[in-house]
């Protein structure tokens, strides 16, 4: 998959490009409005990470000058503004998703896996991993084609750790993403714990070939 | 204390120290000049007596019938020269009328007929006529002083509160102004010279100050949207080097240390930019939202995140508490409030949330009073600083709950309580 970041901030970019090569995509880069308007004239690419504020013009008016080319391109807006407005604009004009600075690296990687799970196109939206299966819009996991019920707690935790396979995931990042923002002042995470252990208990009474490895107490990786 | 009321104490105080000293020193004059009177009377009398005495009218020696009294008797020449020809004083006398003695002006005069005989003329008059006339002069000063000393009060009130409605007017504008709200012009419609001075300089320091406000505003809007690239650099690249392999278990605990602190930072530059955001009025879109059924929603995921401290919400619903606002806003509000009352409870007590139709309040125990005028404003975190702890949360309620025209309130009863009313 071919991807073009477009940002101004060096040291973001580099970031950016860094990971998502690492995760095996192509990644070229923007800078500013005039090279970034060239390259998608001239380029194709399977995904635009857009910054909205740029030199020599709004990113958002690349994304206009994106869908006149009739493009079937996915578009990701990433701005330090994290204001509705920008967001709603930027959505009706046909972004597809949207992430506001500061972002996990991890979150913009699940993104893009995502986008690219959706542009595949052939009606499976699963992410698969091993013999296991998630599907996020049925809320349903399998085993070798074999169900697990799965709590929604337990289902949010494994659906987040897929999505991000084979990297450190903070259990405090974890706790935050499924239990909500306000879970940041716990002074106990054992609540995460508790939820883990019934988990991991499914997963391999179900007889599944990835495992949840907790990394040193504070982390969690699915390999 | 009043201007008004201070004014007419002063005048009052003045006024009544002066216009006694005046009043004492009129009643002096006026004393003075009834008795000069009284002489003048009694010269005249004992002249008009000596006269006729003189010119061989036969009239009585002594009479004692009237209240004007005389007598006249012979005396020696050596009497006669003994003494001033010429004598007035007060005495007691005998009042054939009143049969009693009476206090009396008396006048005594020695003359010599033309056989060289001395004879001394007493004239009396007695002082109780005099006495009458002090005492409703006295009388009248005494009505007259008050009556003044009232009116006076009286229209220097009316002519001072009069004079200066321009004045209230300015200072009934400075009562109703709101720093970064849309206020009214100051009113300036007089044309006095110095209440015209004043109400300028007042409309150009709440210029000033509302430029500042807005300058204010505007930088930590800024500096909270310019910090967002940086944030988001430094935690990608943890987040990197945290994935990188060959990492020793202890380089990478200090690193997810580090990651947490820097997660910190972003969340109270988040919780900043937020807070800009509803003070803009950046939040449009409101919906009737039944604040009961969040808070609900909301303690069971706090219930289960406690749950190894043992705390535990009770609900007690009278009503639905609908309010229209923004959504995400709400449960702004309301997991603010309830994440203060469960970090703040010591291990195994009950959270009390309290719902009815026009508010809810959200209870836990605590050892001691909370400074109620701080808890709302930035940063203020009394006795109670933790590590990843913004001391923004409160201040975030209080800006949410000021942007709906809700109040938020505390009270300590032996429980922290946080109430929140339409």
């Amino acid at each position: 998959m071919k991807i073009l970041i477009v940002e101004d901030e060096a040291s973001l970019q580099e970031l950016m490009t860094k990971a998502l090569r690492k995760e095996g995509y192509v990644v070229e880069n923007a800078v500013d409005y005039d090279s970034a308007i060239e390259k998608l004239s001239v380029y194709t690419y399977d995904c635009v990470l857009l910054d909205i504020m740029l030199p020599g013009g709004s990113g958002l008016d690349i994304l206009e000058h994106v869908r006149k080319l009739d493009k079937k391109l996915n578009v990701i807006i990433i701005s330090a503004k994290d204001s509705i407005d920008d967001k709603v604009r930027g959505l009706e004009l046909g972004a597809d998703d949207y992430l506001a600075k500061p972002f996990h690296l991890s979150e913009l990687v699940a993104r893009m896996r995502s986008v690219a799970r959706r542009s595949r196109n052939d009606g499976d939206f699963a992410y698969r991993l091993g013999n296991v299966a998630l599907e996020p819009d049925s809320g349903r996991v399998t085993v070798d084609g074999k169900e697990v019920l799965l709590l929604k707690k337990e289902f949010d935790i494994l659906a987040y750790l897929m999505q991000r396979p084979g990297h450190l995931v903070d259990k405090v990042v974890l706790a935050e993403a499924v239990w909500g923002d306000h879970v940041d002042q716990a002074d106990n995470f054992q609540f995460v714990y508790a939820q883990m252990k019934n988990l991991r208990r499914k997963l391999e009474e179900a007889g599944a070939d990835i495992e949840i490895k907790s990394i040193y107490g504070f982390g969690y990786k699915l390999v | 204390m009043k201007f008004i009321y201070k004014i007419a104490l002063s005048l009052s105080a003045v006024m009544l120290v002066f216009m006694a000293v005046w009043g004492v020193f009129f009643f002096r004059v006026m004393v003075a000049e009834v008795n000069d009177e009284t002489d003048d009377m009694l010269e005249e009398y004992s002249q008009d007596i000596i006269l006729r005495w003189l010119s061989g009218v036969n009239i009585p020696s002594t009479d004692n019938g009237t209240n004007n009294t005389y007598y006249v008797r012979e005396v020696s020449s050596d009497y006669a020269d003994s003494r001033p020809r010429i004598i007035y004083e007060d005495t007691d006398i005998w009042l054939a009328s009143e049969n009693e003695y009476e206090p009396a002006r008396v006048r005594r005069q020695i003359f010599m007929d033309s056989d060289s005989r001395y004879f001394e003329l007493t004239v009396a008059v007695p002082t109780f006529e005099r006495q009458d006339l002090i005492v409703s002069l006295l009388w009248s000063m005494i009505v007259l002083y008050l009556v003044l000393l009232v009116s006076v009060l009286a229209i220097t009130v009316a002519v001072i509160m009069y004079n200066m409605r321009p004045f209230n007017a300015l200072m009934k504008w400075l009562d109703s102004y709101i720093p970064g709200k849309k206020n009214a012009p100051v009113p300036s419609d007089t044309d006095i010279v110095e209440f015209r001075k004043l109400a300028e300089a007042v409309q150009s320091a709440a210029d000033r100050f509302e430029r500042q406000y807005d300058q204010q505003k505007q930088f930590i809007s800024n500096a909270s949207h310019e910090l967002q690239t940086p944030l988001a650099v430094c935690s990608g690249r943890l987040e990197m080097l945290l994935d990188s392999p060959g990492l020793s278990e202890e380089q990478a605990q200090e690193l997810v240390k580090m990651h947490r602190t820097l997660q910190d930072l972003i969340r109270l530059n988040r919780t900043l930019l937020l807070m800009s955001k509803i003070e803009n009025g950046q939040f449009l879109e409101s919906e009737d939202t039944d604040l009961g059924g969040i808070l609900k929603d909301n303690a069971g995921m706090f219930d289960e995140v406690y749950a190894h401290k043992g705390i535990r919400a009770v609900f007690v619903e009278e009503g639905r508490f609908v309010v229209k606002i923004n959504g995400q806003l709400a449960s702004v509000l309301v997991n603010n409030l309830l994440k203060n009352a469960y970090f703040h409870s010591p291990a195994d007590s009950v959270i009390e949330i309290d719902v009815h139709e026009d508010g809810f309040s959200i209870s836990n125990p605590g050892d001691e009073p909370l400074d109620g005028t701080k808890i709302f404003t930035r940063f203020y975190q009394e006795n109670s600083r933790k590590e990843g702890s913004t001391g923004l949360g409160l201040a975030l309620v209080k800006t949410v709950c000021d942007s709906y025209g809700l109040s938020v309130d505390y009270e300590y009863d032996g429980r922290h309580r946080f109430t929140v009313r339409k």
